[in-house]
C-alpha cells in the first residue's frame, strides 16, 4: 500500500512552464513517470493547445491568466465519487473569489464558474481508471486574472481585473486556491456529500424558470438539483423531474 | 527537494521535449532549459495491424458430401468451432455510464485497434460523463479481437466494449 503521510491531495511541488501544449495533456503524458505517486501542481503562462471540453479551445493571453493542473492521488476514491470532486473544486474556486471581494459568483453546471452571466473560470477533470479504481486525478483549472479583452464567444468572458479594476498576482491566487482545495478535500473525504448544499446554493439559475435546449427542443425549465453522480435535475412545465446529462441540456 | 526528485524532473523534461522549465519550492528555484526543444507533444506511434480474420475456423465446418438433397435438414454444425474460440475471449466492460471515445481527441489515432496487443495499464478508451473525462486502463494482457462500440456513442454500466484474446 502506498503511504500518503507526506503526500497531500494538492502536493508540495509546483512546476511552472513558460509554454506548454496544455497542462492537462502534459500530465497525462507524464503519468507513467510519476512512480512515487506524489501529488503536484503545474502551471504555465501560455497553452499552445489549451483544452476545454474535447477539442474546444481555452483561449488565454500569455501570462495574464492562471492556467494550472493538479496531479492528485487518493487511493480510496471510487468511480461514482468523482463528481463530488468536481463539486468540491467548484466550491473552492467560488470561495477563493468571494474572499477576494467578488460578488455574484455562480457555479454553472457542470464545470464553469461565472460572475453574473460571464465566465471567469473553467474546470476540466480527467481521471485514470483501472477496474473499479480511480488511480489518479488530473484537475485542470483555467482562471481569468488580468486579461481585459476577450474574443466573442457564445458566453461572454470576464476576469478579476475586469471586475475589480486592479492587477492581481496569479501565483498569490494559486496559493490561496491550493490551500482551499486541500482544506475542502479533507472535509470531502470524510463525507462525499459535504458540499452538496453549498453547491446548490451557488448554482447558476437554480430554482428559476429559464429557457433551455432540452433534447434539442426549446423548453422552459427549472433546475431543481444535481444528483450525486452529477446529473442535472430539472422540472419542465408541470411534468415530473427529468434527470439530464450534459449533452441533453444546453443553456441558452 | 531531494536528488531523486530532481532526477525524475530532468527525466520528465527530457522525455516530454519541453524546452524550458522553472521550478520553485520553498527552498529552491530551478530553471531547466534543453538545447533543442522537441515538440512538447510526443505522439505515440500506433501501428495499424492488418485486419485479422476474427473467426479463422469459420470455413471448416460443413464439408460438402456431394449431391445432398437440398431439403435434407442440416444439423447446423457451423456455429460449433467459433463458439469454442469465443469462450476464451475476455470481454472488457464499461465501468460507468457515459460517452465512449476511442481516441484522446477527434484528430488523434484510436488508443487501440483490432490486432493490437495490450497490457495492464494501457489506455483503451475514454468514457466521458458530465464533462469528467475518464481514461480507462486495461487490467489484462492480450490481443484486441473486436471493438464492440462505435466512437462517440453512449454506453451503459457494464456494457461490453472490447473482446480481447488473453495472452
Amino acid at each position: 500500500m502506498i503511504k500518503q503521510d507526506n503526500n497531500t491531495f494538492v502536493g508540495q511541488l509546483h512546476f511552472h512552464f513558460s509554454k506548454l501544449n496544455s497542462t492537462n495533456k502534459f500530465l497525462q503524458e507524464f503519468g507513467d513517470f510519476n512512480n512515487d505517486r506524489k501529488s503536484f501542481v503545474i502551471s504555465t503562462d501560455y497553452q499552445t493547445n489549451g483544452v476545454g471540453q474535447r477539442g474546444s479551445f481555452w483561449e488565454s493571453e500569455p501570462g495574464e491568466n492562471l492556467l494550472f493542473s493538479m496531479f492528485s492521488f487518493y487511493q480510496y476514491l471510487k468511480i461514482n465519487q468523482t463528481f463530488a470532486i468536481n463539486k468540491m473544486v467548484s466550491i473552492s474556486i467560488l470561495t477563493t473569489l468571494v474572499n477576494l471581494g467578488i460578488e455574484n459568483v455562480k457555479i454553472k453546471w457542470p464545470n464553469d464558474i461565472l460572475i453574473g452571466d460571464e465566465k471567469i473560470a473553467g474546470i476540466l477533470i480527467e481521471n485514470s481508471i483501472q477496474g473499479e479504481k480511480v488511480k489518479s486525478l488530473i484537475i485542470g483549472i483555467g482562471l481569468n486574472i488580468n486579461q481585459l479583452k476577450f474574443k466573442d464567444y457564445k458566453r461572454k468572458c470576464t476576469s478579476l481585473k475586469k471586475v475589480k479594476g486592479i492587477e492581481f498576482s496569479r501565483f498569490d491566487i494559486l496559493e490561496k486556491l491550493k490551500k482551499t482545495i486541500e482544506t475542502n478535500f479533507s472535509k470531502l473525504k470524510n463525507d462525499f456529500t459535504a458540499f452538496d448544499r453549498e453547491y446548490l446554493e451557488n448554482l447558476y439559475q437554480f430554482n428559476v424558470w429559464k429557457g433551455y435546449l432540452i433534447y434539442n427542443q426549446r423548453k422552459n425549465a427549472c433546475i431543481k438539483g444535481v444528483s450525486f453522480g452529477g446529473d442535472l435535475e430539472v422540472k419542465i412545465d408541470s411534468e415530473e423531474i427529468l434527470s439530464l446529462k450534459n449533452k441533453e441540456i444546453v443553456f441558452i | 527537494m531531494n536528488l531523486k526528485e530532481i532526477e525524475s524532473l530532468i527525466k520528465f523534461v527530457s522525455k516530454s521535449g519541453v524546452s524550458e522549465v522553472e521550478l520553485e519550492t520553498k527552498d529552491v528555484k530551478i530553471t531547466i532549459k534543453t538545447e533543442n526543444g522537441r515538440p512538447a507533444e510526443v505522439q505515440s506511434v500506433i501501428t495499424q495491424m492488418p485486419m485479422q480474420a476474427q473467426m479463422p475456423n469459420m470455413q471448416m465446418a460443413p464439408v460438402n458430401m456431394g449431391n445432398q438433397a437440398p431439403a435434407a435438414p442440416q444439423e447446423a454444425p457451423k456455429a460449433e468451432a467459433p463458439k469454442a474460440d469465443d469462450s476464451k475471449l475476455i470481454t472488457v466492460k464499461s465501468p460507468m455510464i457515459g460517452t465512449f471515445y476511442r481516441s484522446s481527441s477527434p484528430d488523434k489515432p484510436a488508443f487501440i485497434n483490432v490486432g493490437d496487443s495490450i497490457k495492464p495499464g494501457d489506455v483503451v478508451c475514454i468514457i466521458e460523463a458530465m464533462k469528467l473525462f475518464n481514461e480507462i486502463e486495461s487490467e489484462i494482457s492480450g490481443k484486441v479481437v473486436k471493438v464492440l462500440v462505435d466512437d462517440s456513442s453512449p454506453v451503459e454500466y457494464d456494457q461490453p466494449l472490447f473482446l480481447v484474446e488473453p495472452a
